[in-house]
């Protein structure tokens, strides 16, 4: 097992660098929603986005800060972290989610462009297309780069 | 796969907490390898084997045919 100090004292650090950049980006989206007129362009997302590393941020800090409190503590977090098992079982999960992500978005995509009869290739189109498409190309090559290791 | 964990885990008297810390795994996987819910990779079968000086066959109970319905 790596050295739990040195792993926790990483996962701290990122933790500080999600939220970072979770405050830049919702100071960068503020200022944006300030200086365009919203009549042109909703800088909201960015705040989203902001609000979404922010959280993971802070959830990363609470988790490892507390962890890295005692010895005993430290090690128990790292073990779990990289317990075989879990990790098993996150990678199940995962793609589950993955699978039901692109099984619910493909649905959604076939509805939308029944709805408008094939016609509307605006903004929500193209954005569920990327969500299937990309994540299926990522998964392909992830599939045959990790057949010829 | 059945093993023969507990008893050997027994034997020395630990718990299942002092078997996790000693391989690096957590107790909720130790429980399961116990109730053979869950196959260990070949390294942490190979780090059980060293900590209770026993071949891995001697361990793990493999019998012919098991796992190939997966």
């Amino acid at each position: 097992m790596n050295d739990p100090n040195m792993v926790l004292k990483r996962r701290i650090q990122q933790g500080w660098a999600m939220v970072g950049l979770g405050v830049l980006l919702l100071v960068v989206g503020i200022a944006l929603d300030a200086l365009v007129p919203a009549s042109q362009l909703n800088f909201k997302w960015v705040e989203g986005f902001g609000v979404l590393f922010t959280g993971w941020g802070v959830i990363y800090l609470a988790r490892y800060s507390l962890a890295a409190r005692s010895p005993q503590a430290a090690r128990r977090t790292v073990v779990e972290d990289q317990d075989e098992r879990n990790i098993a079982i996150r990678h199940r999960a995962g793609n589950t989610a993955f699978l039901f992500t692109l099984l619910t978005t493909s649905f959604a995509l076939i509805i939308y462009s029944a709805m408008t009869r094939g016609q509307a290739y605006d903004a929500l189109w193209l954005y569920m297309a990327a969500v299937v498409i990309i994540p299926s190309v990522v998964y392909v090559v992830t599939l045959f780069w990790l057949r010829s290791q | 796969m059945r093993n023969r964990l507990e008893e050997l885990r027994a034997r020395r008297g630990w718990t299942q907490q002092e078997l996790a810390d000693r391989v690096g795994v957590s107790r909720q996987t130790v429980i399961s390898l116990e109730n053979g819910r869950y196959n260990p990779s070949i390294l942490l079968a190979f780090r059980l084997a060293r900590l209770f000086a026993e071949p891995i066959e001697a361990i793990f109970l493999y019998e012919d045919g098991e796992g190939q319905n997966e």
